[in-house]
């Protein structure tokens, strides 16, 4: 699994296209079928948030889809640098998306971070 | 030397900027984009004309059309925010008559780094609060982002500075520091 993050709108999915040679990337709301089969995933931030608002466990629904398919490219926004929000579900979010960042990063072979479209293999 | 500088809000990147335009030599401007709207604003901007202008910079006030300022020898654009801004927003901006804001930035970088030996470029990471931002603002931040992916192209080194730190995450031989 490759993990690729950084904030949005930093030129994450083209590098993804150019650099890694990805020629199809699988949004994150795609049925489970074609993320078990998907050679990258994008907006992940959005599917932890998807699942944290339908009542699921992050981490779980996360570790099952990497179980599934080990060897998906991960892509998803940076969302922790702000102020923490005072609503209890988007402070949660935060938590939830900051936590399985650490969890992918942990179990991926290669982390890249974007910063204007540049790509900084952080391990 | 191109190099292109980002980096969170008050983090240093003004100062950085400032050093590596110094350490380049020769002559130096100071390309300032935000516009003076009220006392505070105003007293803020001369304090930091002021410590420029010992460190030997001319200051120029330009809010937009980059790609047509006479400039040479060694220059600061800061920032690419506000720059933006300013071609989307304003009334001489490109967006009012029609014409794309990111593409006239970018016109205005390429501009710069014909026309001058060195140029460092300052811009914002404002892309990692996490908030869903109105549609007119996302437009804004897609712009932004888009501006700055092209302007690291173009760069000969990029530089993060995080807490005053400068990471250097794109560099061609060369040491700005």
């Amino acid at each position: 699994m490759i993990f690729v993050f950084g904030g949005a709108y930093n030129g994450k999915g083209e590098y993804v296209k150019s650099k890694l040679g990805v020629e199809k990337i699988t949004p994150y709301n795609a049925p489970y079928e074609e993320l078990k089969k998907a050679r990258a995933v994008r907006d992940f931030h959005l599917y932890a948030r998807d699942k944290l608002a339908n009542g699921l466990d992050v981490l779980e629904e996360t570790e099952r889809l990497i179980g599934d398919n080990p060897d998906v490219i991960i892509i998803s926004d940076e969302v922790g640098c702000g102020v923490v929000p005072v609503g209890a579900f988007e402070r949660g979010y935060r938590e939830a998306v900051g936590r399985v960042h650490c969890y992918l990063a942990e179990k991926a072979e290669r982390v890249i971070r974007i910063v204007c479209g540049i790509e900084n293999v952080i391990k | 030397m191109f190099v292109l500088v980002t980096g969170g809000s008050a983090s240093g990147k003004s100062a950085f900027a400032e050093n590596a335009a110094v350490s380049f030599g020769g002559e130096r401007t100071y390309i300032a984009t935000m516009k003076i709207t009220d006392g505070e604003s105003k007293r803020r901007a001369e304090r930091h004309r002021a410590i420029r202008a010992d460190k030997g910079f001319t200051s120029v006030e330009r809010y937009t059309d980059v790609k047509n300022l006479g400039v040479r020898g060694t220059v600061i654009l800061e920032c690419l925010s506000n720059l933006l801004a300013n071609e989307m927003f304003s009334s001489e901006g490109a967006s009012a008559r029609g014409a794309d804001a990111a593409d006239e930035v970018t016109a205005g970088l390429k501009s710069l780094k014909e026309r001058c030996d060195n140029a460092v470029i300052v811009t914002n990471e404002i892309f990692s609060d996490g908030i869903e931002y109105e549609e007119e603002t996302k437009r804004y931040m897609r712009a932004l982002g888009r501006v700055n992916v092209r302007a690291a192209e173009m760069a000969d080194a990029v530089y993060e500075v995080v807490c005053g730190v400068p990471l250097r995450i794109k560099e061609v031989n060369y040491a700005c520091i």
